[in-house]
């Protein structure tokens, strides 16, 4: 997929767009298949970029799928609306890191110590 | 054959659950983990115990299925995949193999509902069914094997979490001299969060179910030209469950939101040591392994 495909894609069109990378994501995870996975995190960084951008910050199109029954699916949406929404975020995240599965538990504990502005990571 | 789902889930929450299951393994299989520590054919066991651990993580990706119901439709027994759990119908839509983690099947899933998956499995459970019948023998194919693995290991975390006793059915399982082979795996991932200095001195001690596990990942940090000994050195050695172990050495490869869009190992390419060990000692918190 590509930056223009994107481009004309309408925001429901984006929205299912971003479901259907999460389930490959998940899927590529399972198969232990990380080149897959990493292609995969290019294009849905395609994706919520391009909600981002589009007037009103579409991204809040994402905050339905906090109740998708996929923990991937809730996991990146919650990841890719934590600035908009971050508590409605950090109680996905919570129940994310409660259930211990791994590796969708780990990313939302680290997503957690974000929120509180104590990231284990500084980057830079 | 439509793919099974993975994921890990359903640990006991509770510290005293936990070391109240740790304790009584450590207890039964304490035999066995001498009798493979005084072997010869070191290296043949090595090979065994992988074979064995590559069995018992695909019957624990097996069990991950949320909503996993120990009764739902399997393929009958004579098939070729007799005792694998099945779905009906091939891939796609309310089939979709790649709705791997959860009960609900996407194209039912309506935003604002509330689906059982996002509960941990377990939680309200007032009594339970009884534990899987135990055969006496080890089966012949390995898809049997997996099906009791994972009904076992299912009942045994449900149990643990509802706070229902499981201290009888151990005694069962250990009765069963073929399953010992299998178990310490599962059980060393329930272990509970530990010190770095607990899990340093853990290391001078391997078992199984265990690796040891460098906190400063080993290969890169021989590329960017760390010295074996700083790498080999004991404080650089944990000893932690054969699958967190995995875990980590999976996250370390995939790009990650925490480090701007990269995976640790490419965000940790010409880094220090100190940062190596913070990232290493991080992933540990994060997969549960070390106390933060």
């Amino acid at each position: 997929m590509t930056r223009s495909n994107v481009k004309t894609m309408t925001v429901n069109e984006l929205v299912q767009r971003f479901v259907t990378i999460a389930l490959d994501q998940d899927q590529a995870l399972f198969n232990d298949e990380i080149a897959t996975f990493n292609k995969l995190y290019g294009q849905m960084d395609a994706v919520r970029n391009e909600l981002k951008s589009r007037p009103g910050d579409q991204r809040s199109a994402l905050l339905p799928l906090y109740t998708h029954p996929n923990i991937q699916v809730r996991l990146k949406a919650a990841l890719s609306t934590m600035e908009i929404a971050p508590e409605a975020a950090r109680k996905v995240f919570r129940k994310i890191a409660d259930s211990r599965r791994y590796p969708q538990a780990a990313d939302a504990l680290a997503a957690i110590w974000r929120l509180d502005g104590k990231p284990m990571v500084r980057l830079g | 054959m439509t793919r099974l789902p993975r994921i890990l889930y359903a640990v006991p929450q509770t510290l005293q659950v936990r070391l109240e299951i740790a304790k009584a393994i450590q207890k039964l299989f304490a035999p066995e983990q001498q009798r493979f520590s005084a072997d010869a054919e070191l290296a043949k066991i090595q090979r065994d115990q992988e074979e064995i651990a590559q069995i018992v993580r695909d019957a624990w990706r097996i069990l991950g299925k949320a909503g996993f119901n120990p009764n739902e439709p399997r393929v009958p027994a004579g098939n070729p995949d007799g005792g694998q759990w099945t779905r009906e119908g091939g891939s796609g839509g309310a089939n979709d193999p790649r709705v791997l983690s959860d009960a609900t099947p996407d194209n039912t899933w309506q935003p604002g509902a509330q689906y059982a998956a996002n509960d941990p499995p377990g939680i309200g459970r007032s009594q339970g069914p009884p534990p899987p019948e135990i055969p006496p023998e080890q089966p012949t194919t390995k898809q049997a094997i997996y099906a009791f693995l994972t009904a076992a290991a299912y009942w045994l975390v449900e149990a643990a979490l509802a706070g229902e006793p499981v201290g009888d059915f151990l005694l069962a399982l250990q009765a069963a001299a073929w399953l010992s082979q299998y178990l310490p795996y599962i059980y060393a991932y329930l272990d509970p969060a530990k010190t770095l200095a607990e899990l340093q001195q853990d290391a001078l001690s391997p078992e199984v179910g265990y690796n040891i596990h460098h906190i400063v990942e080993q290969t890169s940090a021989a590329q960017d030209g760390f010295p074996q000994s700083m790498i080999d050195a004991p404080e650089n050695l944990v000893r932690i469950s054969t699958f967190v172990h995995w875990q980590i050495n999976a996250w370390y490869s995939t790009r990650n939101d925490e480090f701007d869009g990269l995976s640790p190992r490419d965000y940790l390419r010409g880094k220090s040591w100190d940062e190596r060990m913070r990232v290493g000692e991080y992933a540990l918190i994060l997969f549960g392994v070390l106390q933060p």
